[in-house]
């Protein structure tokens, strides 16, 4: 269960987030939408726990989390196969969970490269893979498609609407097509501050 | 010029820049004919030449490396724990930062003379090479700490991995570069201002002692040969140590 009672946030002296109530379904991928900078991404930095509440409460009960944010964060020291590997934790951990992922998302070719030899694409899907590997059942995904084509795109939406069929997906887009192709219930985020999060058909 | 040769001249650049200045001294030695005040480049390879087959020569060396490089460890290992405590706990940092400032202004001399009073001769030089290698230490691996990237953290923190692997995959190769600059600025000041001490301070076998004596008995030759040896243990420890440290840096943590 993921519930969020009475949230509110406020970022430099801006309410981003007020007292906001909602429960997500169990299981399911959900995409949120909304115009630009009406707090979508901030909402799944809460989720994540990457950023505090000012007031309220987020009840996670799942098991293991794992985001992929708008910008890649892989360490440049490693190369892609360790990037992944340093997210398993020991209990899923296997040199071959890296392998799969890097083959799944058409990166085999690039194991042992360092992301700076990587392009945005490459980069993104590198972070997408980690994200996938790290075996979630609640998994945050914010534009994880923008800097991919669309044929690339919708391979890797098949990938992440298979990858977590027990838990909770949350995707933030602002491409329809993408929750389309992810069979996703939308949530629409049009109010600032936010109040409410609505289905949208 | 092709590529090849630009590379040839690029690495055979210092060796010549080397030669030139060795030219230009010899030329001015042989010019001016005074042995006692500049010995030839000659003169003084053929005296280290001859320093090099004697025991105290090796004592002295030795001693002198002991000594100083136990006071850089010593100053890197606490000029690392401190830095991470005060990158932590500001109240630790506003008493810790300013002490360490006044370590940095504080003349070398004041300090060896200081030290002379509370300390025995022997023992001087470690302090020295310590007290002058903390505070550089501290500043870079302090600024490392605080110029890590925040966001490779967060995500370390949302897929929960283990301190122990953020610190070995994230914190130590983002400190890396900074702890390389600070041993490169630390060692050299530290081992010449090691040796200073040793000079004022006299201890027994060291290498800032025989410069010492031999100023005392005009052996022009002989000081300007414990130099070199001084100049080439500096760039030998600096280079050995940016080796060991980028052999180091960003290696698979998992």
């Amino acid at each position: 269960m993921l519930k969020l009672t009475d949230l509110c946030f406020t970022y430099a002296d801006k309410c981003v987030i007020e007292n906001l109530n909602f429960t997500f379904p169990q299981k399911g991928i959900i995409a949120l939408m909304g115009p630009s900078g009406i707090g979508k991404t901030t909402l799944l930095k809460l989720l994540a726990g990457v950023l505090d509440p000012t007031s309220g409460e987020i009840l996670s009960t799942y098991r293991k989390t794992a985001m992929a944010f708008q910008e890649p964060r892989l360490l440049k020291w490693l190369n892609c196969a360790e990037n992944i590997n340093f997210v398993l934790s020991n209990s899923n951990f296997s040199s071959d969970v890296a392998t799969e992922w890097l083959e799944r998302l058409g990166l085999s070719a690039r194991k042992n490269s360092l992301p700076t030899a990587l392009s945005g694409g490459e980069q993104q899907r590198l972070s997408l893979a980690r994200a996938l590997a790290a075996g979630a059942d609640l998994l945050l995904l914010d534009e994880p498609f923008s800097a991919l084509d669309a044929t690339l795109a919708k391979h890797t939406a098949e990938l992440v609407k298979n990858a977590n069929s027990e838990g909770l997906t949350i995707i933030v887009t602002h491409d329809r097509t993408h929750a389309e192709w992810l069979d996703a219930e939308v949530l629409y985020l049009n109010a600032s501050p936010l109040t409410t999060l609505k289905n949208q058909p | 010029m092709n590529n090849k040769t630009k590379k040839s001249l690029k690495r055979a650049a210092p060796w010549l820049a080397l030669l030139f200045w060795l030219t230009v001294w010899l030329l001015i030695a042989l010019i001016f004919k005074k042995p006692l005040l500049l010995p030839t480049p000659i003169a003084v390879a053929k005296k280290l030449g001859a320093l090099l087959c004697t025991l105290p020569f090796w004592q002295a060396l030795l001693l002198s490396l002991l000594r100083i490089m136990a006071g850089i460890v010593a100053a890197i290992a606490l000029g690392v724990l401190l830095a991470f405590l005060c990158a932590r706990l500001k109240v630790l940092d506003c008493i810790v930062a300013p002490l360490l400032d006044l370590f940095k202004a504080t003349p070398v001399a004041s300090v060896i003379f200081l030290l002379l009073l509370f300390m025995g001769r022997n023992t001087v030089p470690l302090f020295i090479a310590f007290a002058m290698a903390l505070p550089i230490v501290f500043a870079n691996v302090k600024e490392g700490l605080l110029q890590a990237d925040r966001q490779l953290f967060e995500m370390a923190a949302v897929f929960e991995v283990p301190r122990a692997r953020i610190l070995r995959g994230i914190t130590l190769p983002s400190l890396t570069p900074y702890l390389m600059a600070a041993c490169r600025a630390a060692i050299s000041l530290a081992w010449k201002a090691g040796i200073a001490a040793e000079v004022l301070a006299v201890p027994e076998h060291a290498l800032g002692r025989a410069i010492f004596e031999s100023k005392q008995y005009l052996l022009t030759d002989e000081l300007f040969a414990y130099t070199v040896t001084v100049l080439i243990i500096s760039a030998a420890l600096e280079k050995a140590t940016l080796y060991f440290l980028r052999d180091k840096g960003g290696k698979n943590p998992c």
